[in-house]
């Protein structure tokens, strides 16, 4: 009895061994293929033969593996220039179906956790027949990837752009990827898309922007941004001066210049903080919207005349870049509101969120319909302060 | 070698505490903003979790005062004599298959979660296994053990979680929560139905007040164990609502979990927040799971009255397995999850049917 016991353990404990110790899910680190950068563009020769067919138009799509010995050693130091990355492109007509075809073509296999950007060029999300979301579906449901993978739209080709020289940093999905994050340092740069963001959007049936990569010289501009309607279909470009009035008027300001002219000459504020409050007046079936914009900061450049060091010049400045600010938004809304007739804004969500009973009456004709938001009237207000000076009061003495 | 013996086999209010609410976070609230998000409109979904908790609450206290009436006995040996002994067989028998179902559900989510954000290639039936011997493992020692496994969990869970809401604090944006009170009562109600099922769990206080030194405190402990979910579950509902506005809330399958993808810690040490709310997660699952098992266990053992705890753990694992893989995909699934909601509403009814008749026999002092 104890020995037949015994034997039972044993032999219990050795089945444990077998069955127990396994691991499916092991992948060597040096086995996957990391994606940094995606790139979706359309495939310009067979989109008729597609059509005739009545299939989903062909995109190709461009991956931007890293190649993590190419990244240790420094990556351009040494070696060839392309060393830290590889760029691939497949044509398919799905997405998850080009990672799939990118699996046969590579020895390693696409991981996705470290995705960073991904580029859509203008020409595929323009065509109504490849549906902005569809497009995003697969990198939104795969448990890959994160909700904050930054979502660009690309002014042409994006597949160029992932191979862009990579100014200071080892491959150019990191280049774009930093250079998001300076809009704090400029207010003609749309805040990070993160696609998380963009998925929200589209949800909500609103009209919104996102972030625009063009091709700069020999790198990348990441000024103006692209407008999307209330359907998620693309619409234009923003320019880089009517994305600064949005900012402000989205109070989306982190930071960034504001240039203008006193007495013929140049004078720049540097704004650290700007806020902005909208309030909202129904007058029958049209509204009054009132946008109080509220930036402070420093002066990042006086002019020889002025001595900054009087109040009265002060207050001479604060006007003149309220001015400009309120001109810079009314710019945009006019943009907006006339030839586009979309509520990038979001003063049809402000609406939602403080004056419920109304929205609930008007939604349905805010952007279609009778266009009630192309007639609302939108009254800007800016106020600027100057907190301090800069480290002079006058750079020459009259 | 030595076996340490606790001076005595009894539990404080507080670790009473601790055990309800162990058992009530589970698996509900890593899917409740969602389900919030669907019936309710805006960032209304508080009050329909505010709702369902007064009802826990009371229902808790009602509970707890019932397992009073017996402290030191067993719920069968009670409830015989009461009534008749087959009524108790048939209601202990019932109680039984729901905390096996109870079982078979936490299992299920834990093997279909895990094989969604960590085992990608792992059959999902494989880690259900794993998991299930351990809770088994964990339930055939004996059942003071369990619930000194709970009051070390319990601290950690708390404090990780109340981390990741602290640091989700940079990424909600506040104003999605307007508009407030749009929804009207109809949907809150059927909101703080679907709450109440993320909080059930907490019949458990009928099996473990029997342990307790002082089972006049049951009630207190009990409603206490029930405020801190539900506290938990508004705090994690509104961080949810702010950060992926109501509209994509409803979308996304694991709110909680997603959440805890967009924080970042600040400092770039922590990159992968998930992992370590992971972790802690399956612990919270796990001691559900194994109090759920203990007490299936407890019941049958009180109605059969031989053999040990070790045979019912080897004869009820095998069906709670068998159970949990019966749905074919996470909609089946689903309703496996109602079924059994439906089935702790039932349990409840038929105790506060059995306070109802002590009381008329009076027995309560």
């Amino acid at each position: 009895m104890t020995s037949w016991r015994k034997r039972a353990t044993v032999l219990l404990f050795l089945l444990h061994a077998v069955l127990l110790s396994a691991c499916w899910d092991r992948v060597e680190i040096d086995q996957r293929g990391f994606v940094a950068g995606v790139a979706i563009d359309k495939e310009p020769q067979r989109e008729e033969t597609s059509q005739k067919q009545g299939k989903a138009p062909e995109i190709v799509g461009t991956y931007q593996m890293l190649v993590p010995s190419g990244l240790r050693s420094g990556g351009k130091e040494g070696g060839s220039p392309g060393a830290a990355f590889f760029n691939m492109s497949v044509t398919e007509r799905s997405i998850m179906a080009l990672s799939a075809r990118m699996a046969a073509k590579t020895s390693r296999t696409p991981y996705f956790e470290h995705l960073q950007v991904i580029l859509l060029s203008n020409e595929a999300v323009k065509d109504g027949r490849l549906d902005f979301a569809d497009i995003l579906d697969f990198f939104l449901r795969n448990n890959e990837m994160r909700r904050d993978i930054n979502v660009l739209i690309a002014d042409g080709d994006a597949k160029r752009l992932l191979s862009v020289k990579s100014m200071n940093e080892s491959y150019p999905a990191a280049y774009i990827d930093s250079a998001i994050n300076n809009y704090k340092k400029t207010c003609y740069m749309r805040p990070e898309s993160r696609i998380g963001y963009v998925h929200e959007q589209i949800l909500k049936n609103v009209s919104f922007t996102i972030q625009k990569i063009s091709a700069y010289e020999d790198g990348i501009s990441l000024t103006g941004a692209a407008l999307f309607d209330s359907h998620h279909r693309f619409v234009a470009f923003l320019s880089g001066s009517e994305t600064g009035g949005l900012n402000f008027l989205k109070g989306d300001v982190k930071g960034g210049v504001v240039e203008t002219s006193m007495d013929d000459d140049i004078i720049d504020f540097d704004i650290e903080r700007a806020t902005r409050n909208i309030k909202a007046r129904r007058e029958g079936d049209n509204f009054k919207f009132t946008v109080e914009i509220e930036a402070e900061g420093t002066i990042g450049k006086s002019i020889r005349k002025l001595d900054v060091a009087k109040l009265s010049s002060i207050r001479k400045m604060e006007d003149l870049f309220a001015k400009e600010i309120v001109q810079l938004s009314e710019k945009t809304i006019r943009t907006l509101q006339k030839k586009y007739k979309k509520d990038a804004i979001g003063l049809g969500m402000h609406l939602y969120q403080n004056k419920l009973m109304s929205w609930e009456e008007l939604s349905e004709n805010w952007e279609d319909g009778r266009q009630l938001f192309a007639d609302a009237t939108i009254e800007v207000k800016a106020e600027v302060n100057i907190r301090r000076l800069g480290n002079i009061n006058q750079s020459e003495r009259r | 070698m030595n076996h340490w013996e606790y001076d005595d086999n009894k539990i404080e209010a507080k670790e009473l505490t601790i055990t309800v609410s162990s058992m009530i976070i589970g698996v509900g609230i890593l899917t409740l903003p969602r389900v919030l998000a669907g019936t309710t409109s805006s960032s209304d979904g508080w009050i329909s979790i505010l709702m369902a908790g007064a009802f826990a609450v009371t229902i808790a206290v009602l509970l707890g005062k019932f397992a009073g009436l017996y402290a030191g006995g067993t719920f069968f040996e009670y409830v015989r004599s009461l009534v008749t002994k087959p009524v108790a067989i048939v209601i202990t028998g019932i109680m039984c298959v729901y905390f096996m179902l109870f079982l078979a559900y936490e299992i299920r989510a834990i093997a279909n979660i895990s094989k969604t954000y960590l085992f990608d290639r792992t059959p999902a039936e494989y880690i259900g296994l794993m998991f299930l011997l351990i809770v088994g493992y964990a339930a055939s020692g004996t059942r003071i053990g369990l619930l000194r496994l709970n009051t070390m969990f319990f601290p950690i869970v708390l404090v990780v979680t109340f981390l990741l809401l602290f640091f989700s604090n940079s990424i909600v944006n506040w104003a999605d929560l307007k508009p407030f009170f749009v929804t009207d009562v109809k949907r809150l109600m059927v909101g703080a139905k679907d709450s109440v099922f993320s909080m059930l769990g907490f019949e458990v206080i009928l099996f473990y007040t029997a342990m307790m030194k002082r089972p006049k405190e049951a009630p207190l402990a009990a409603a206490v164990g029930v405020v801190i979910p539900v506290v938990l579950y508004v705090l994690i509902y509104l961080i949810c609502i702010g950060t992926f506005t109501p509209w994509a809330l409803q979308e996304i399958g694991y709110p909680a979990i997603e959440l805890a993808k967009e924080v970042k810690i600040p400092g770039e040490f922590f990159e992968r927040t998930e992992s370590i709310f992971f972790t802690i997660w399956i612990m919270t699952i796990f001691n559900t799971a194994s109090m759920a098992l203990d007490i299936a266990v407890h019941l049958a053992h009180s109605i059969v009255r031989k053999g040990k705890r070790i045979h019912f753990v080897a004869a009820i694992c095998p069906v709670a397995y068998l159970i949990c893989m019966l749905p074919k995909n996470v909609i089946e699934f689903a309703l496996l999850g109602e079924v059994i909601s439906y089935m702790g509403f039932l349990t409840i009814g038929m105790t506060l049917c059995l306070y109802g008749v002590a009381a008329v026999k009076g027995m309560i002092k």
